[in-house]
C-alpha cells in the first residue's frame, strides 16, 4: 500500500512538469510560425544577438534539462515507478525541455520546420513512453490541450 | 556670492557686447543708387531684410560702403551721407569681416557712378574673394525692379569657419519675409562642389539606409547598382562633364568587424550630358561594386564581438565620384534667366532685371569644379559562426585545464601520503611475487604485510625479519635489495623511486591482506 501511494503522489507532478513543457514548445512553435508566414516582428531574443549567446542559452538549457530530468527520474523511483519507465519518461521530458531552449536560442524564420519536426517525435514518443507513467488518457488530454491553446495563441497573435 | 554671481553675468554680457555682433548688412550709397534711395526702395529693403535678421539674432551691424565703409546706426544716418563716386564691393566685405562679423549681407546694384559702365575691375576682386577660401558660403538674389531703373542684388556671406546655422537660418528667415513682398529668388553660387549632386537609386540590393538581402563573410560580394545623379541646384544646370570614381582603401571604416579583400567600383557611361536644377539626370547609371571576398578581422576583439555581441553588422561603404564640371557648362536655367537676367545695363534699365545675371556661374566657379558626389551603401553581413566555436573550444580547454590541475593536485596528494618507492618482489629463485607500497606506507607482498616505508627506511612488519643487509632497519637507495624472511619464506624486495605520478601498485597489492 505505502508503495500505491507514492505512485499516486509523483504522477500530478510528473503531468504538471509535461504540460509546462509542451505548452512552451507550442508558445515557441506559434512564434515562430508568426515569424515565417505572418512577417511577426516579435523576437524573444534580439535577431543579431551573437551565435555565442545564442549557445550558451542553448547549453545552459541543456544543463538544466538533464539536471531537471535527473531529479525527475529520482523522483518516479522514489515513487515506486519502475526504472526503465521512469528513466524513458526523464528522458521525454527532458527532451522537451531541451527542445524549449533550443527553439528559444534559435529562434528564426526558417526554425519552425526543426521544431515541428522535433515536436512530433516528442509527441510519439509522449504517446509510447511517457504515458506509460502518466497514462494514455492524460498524455493524450494534455497533448490536445496544447495544440488547442497553440491554435488560439496563434490566431490571436497574427 | 549673490555679488559674485551678478559680477559673472555682467562680465558675460560685457565679453559679448565686445565680441560684436556676428551678422551685418552693408548698403551700397554709391551715385548709382540715387533712385533706389528716393524712391524708398532701400529703404523697404533693408527693413524687410534687418526685421528677418534680427528675427534670428538680435543684434545686426549696419555699415553704408561705396569708395569706403563705415558703420552706421541705421538707415536714417546712411540717408544723411554724401552718395560715393564708386562701390567698392571687395572692400566693404574686408572692413565688416575685420569687424568680427561672420554673415554679411550686402544690397548694391553691382554698378560704378560712371554712367553705362560697370566697375570691371573691382567686381573682378570681390568675385575672386568670394571664389577664395576666405568665403564659404555664398548666396545671391537678384531683385526685380519695375520698368525704368535695374534690379538690385542681395549678396548673403558667410565667411571662412563663420556660424553656418545662423547663416542658414537668417536665409531661411529673409527668404520666407521677402517672398510675396519683392520679387526674387534664392540663387545658391557657393559652395558648387559639395553637397551639390546626390545619387537617386534606381535599382539595388543596396542603399544608404539598409541592405535588402545578407551577405556571408568568406564569400565574394558583386552588386550592380542602377543610379541616377540628382542635382540639389535651384537654378543651375551642369552639361557635359566627365565622371570620375573616387579610389578608396578597401574599407568599411573603422567600426566594423569585417573588411573587403578590394574596393573595385566602376561607373558607366562616365558622362553627365545634363542634369538639370533640382532634376534627375535622365541616363541611368550602372556602378559595378566588385569587392571580393568579404573577411572578418582577425585580433581579438573583433573574434569576441563576432562571437558574443552581435551575428551580423550594417557595414557602410561610401561610393564616391567626381563630377569636372567646366566652368562654361555651369549654367542658369533659362526660366531663371528669363525672370532677373538683363544682357545690357539700357535692358536692365527697361524691364528692371539685373544686369549680366548669366556670368554669375563663370564668375563663382573654377575653371573646372570637382562637383563631389558620395553616397553611403549599407551592405548587411553576417559574421561566421567559427569565432564562436573557437571561444567555445577555448573554454572546454582552460576547463578542461582547470580539472587536470585539480586532478594532479588530488593524485600527488595521494602519492605524497604513501611516499615516493615501488617495491618489486621476488623469491630467491627470481620467481616474481609481484608486491607494493600502499598509501599508508605498508609493504605488500602478494597478502603480506612485510613490513612498512617510513621516509626512506625500510621497516619489518611483526613476525618478519631482514635477513640481507643484517640490520634492524634499511637506509632504502634506488635499486636496494632486501631479503625479508617472512611466513617461513624468503622474499627479495628491490625497492626503486617512483619516476612517475602514474606508478601504480600491483594487483597485488589490492588484495586484502590474509589474516594472519
Amino acid at each position: 500500500m505505502p508503495a500505491q501511494q507514492g505512485v499516486k503522489d509523483v504522477k500530478p507532478l510528473v503531468v504538471a512538469v509535461f504540460t509546462v513543457f509542451c505548452l512552451a514548445n507550442i508558445f515557441l512553435l506559434v512564434i515562430s510560425l508568426l515569424i515565417a508566414f505572418k512577417n511577426s516582428k516579435f523576437q524573444p531574443i534580439p535577431e543579431d544577438v551573437g551565435l555565442g549567446i545564442r549557445m550558451l542559452i542553448f547549453l545552459v538549457g541543456a544543463g538544466l534539462s538533464w539536471a531537471l530530468g535527473r531529479w525527475l527520474y529520482m523522483r518516479m523511483v522514489e515513487g515506486q515507478i519502475k526504472v526503465p519507465e521512469s528513466a524513458t519518461a526523464a528522458l521525454v521530458l527532458l527532451f522537451y525541455l531541451l527542445l524549449t531552449f533550443a527553439g528559444l536560442a534559435f529562434l528564426g524564420g526558417f526554425s519552425w520546420i526543426w521544431q515541428t519536426v522535433f515536436l512530433i517525435l516528442l509527441v510519439l514518443m509522449t504517446l509510447l513512453g511517457l504515458s506509460r507513467v502518466i497514462g494514455m488518457r492524460s498524455a493524450i488530454f494534455v497533448l490536445v490541450l496544447c495544440l488547442l491553446a497553440g491554435v488560439v495563441l496563434f490566431f490571436m497573435l497574427s | 556670492m549673490d555679488l559674485l554671481k551678478r559680477g559673472l553675468i555682467l562680465l558675460v554680457f560685457a565679453l559679448a557686447a565686445w565680441a560684436g555682433p556676428k551678422s551685418a548688412v552693408l548698403i551700397d550709397r554709391s551715385g548709382s543708387m540715387k533712385p533706389y534711395y528716393r524712391d524708398h526702395v532701400v529703404r523697404q529693403l533693408s527693413d524687410t531684410l534687418l526685421e528677418a535678421l534680427r528675427a534670428q539674432t538680435g543684434d545686426v551691424a549696419v555699415y553704408a560702403f561705396s569708395e569706403r565703409a563705415q558703420r552706421v546706426k541705421g538707415l536714417e544716418e546712411i540717408e544723411q551721407l554724401p552718395f560715393g563716386d564708386s562701390t567698392l564691393l571687395d572692400k566693404a566685405l574686408d572692413r565688416a569681416v575685420q569687424d568680427g562679423v561672420e554673415v554679411v549681407w550686402m544690397i548694391t546694384d553691382n554698378i560704378q557712378d560712371a554712367p553705362g559702365s560697370t566697375d570691371v575691375g573691382d567686381t573682378e576682386q570681390f568675385y575672386k574673394k568670394l571664389r577664395s577660401d576666405e568665403v564659404e558660403k555664398v548666396t545671391i538674389f537678384p531683385l526685380r525692379q519695375p520698368a525704368g531703373r535695374p534690379g538690385l542684388v542681395i549678396y548673403a556671406l558667410l565667411k571662412k569657419d563663420g556660424d553656418n546655422d545662423l547663416y542658414e537660418r537668417e536665409l531661411a528667415g529673409f527668404h520666407s519675409r521677402a517672398q510675396g513682398i519683392l520679387r526674387t529668388d534664392a540663387l545658391r553660387m557657393k559652395p558648387l562642389d559639395r553637397d551639390t549632386v546626390g545619387i537617386s537609386w534606381v535599382r539595388a540590393n543596396v542603399n544608404p539606409r539598409t541592405s535588402l538581402i545578407t551577405y556571408d563573410t568568406g564569400k565574394p560580394v558583386r552588386e550592380i547598382i542602377e543610379v541616377k545623379f540628382k542635382s540639389k541646384f535651384d537654378h543651375i544646370e551642369i552639361t557635359d562633364s566627365a565622371i570620375d570614381v573616387v579610389k578608396r582603401e578597401a574599407s568599411f571604416g573603422k567600426d566594423s568587424l569585417v573588411y573587403p579583400e578590394k574596393q573595385n567600383i566602376d561607373i558607366s557611361p562616365r558622362t553627365v550630358e545634363r542634369l538639370g536644377p533640382g532634376d534627375e539626370t535622365e541616363q541611368v547609371y550602372k556602378i559595378d561594386v566588385d569587392l571580393g571576398k568579404l573577411k572578418l578581422r582577425n585580433d581579438l576583439p573583433s573574434l569576441w564581438k563576432a562571437a558574443w555581441v552581435k551575428s551580423s553588422e550594417d557595414a557602410t561603404l561610401q561610393l564616391s565620384f567626381v563630377i569636372h564640371v567646366p566652368q562654361k557648362n555651369f549654367r542658369l536655367r533659362p526660366k531663371f534667366l528669363l525672370e532677373f537676367h538683363a544682357a545690357t545695363l539700357q535692358e536692365a534699365k527697361d524691364t528692371g532685371k539685373v544686369y549680366a545675371v548669366d556670368r554669375l556661374p563663370g564668375l563663382m566657379s573654377e575653371a573646372v569644379t570637382d562637383v563631389q558626389v558620395t553616397s553611403p551603401v549599407v551592405f548587411r553581413v553576417r559574421y561566421p559562426s567559427y569565432p564562436t566555436f573557437l571561444w567555445l573550444a577555448m573554454f572546454a580547454l582552460v576547463a578542461l585545464v582547470i580539472l587536470g590541475i585539480f586532478v594532479g593536485v588530488k593524485r600527488t596528494a595521494a602519492m605524497a601520503m604513501r611516499g615516493s618507492w615501488d617495491v618489486e618482489a621476488k623469491t630467491q629463485a627470481g620467481v616474481t611475487l609481484g608486491g607494493g607500497v600502499e598509501k599508508n606506507g605498508n609493504v605488500m607482498v602478494q597478502r603480506d604485510i612485510v613490513g612498512r616505508v617510513e621516509q626512506d627506511d625500510f621497516v619489518p612488519a611483526a613476525g618478519a625479519r631482514i635477513v640481507q643487509p643484517p640490520v634492524a632497519n634499511v637506509r632504502l637507495t634506488d635499486g636496494q635489495e632486501v631479503t625479508v624472511e617472512v611466513s617461513r619464506r624468503l622474499v627479495v624486495l628491490k625497492f626503486k623511486t617512483k619516476r612517475s605520478a602514474a606508478a601504480t601498485t600491483t594487483p597485488a597489492a589490492t588484495i586484502p591482506p590474509r589474516r594472519r
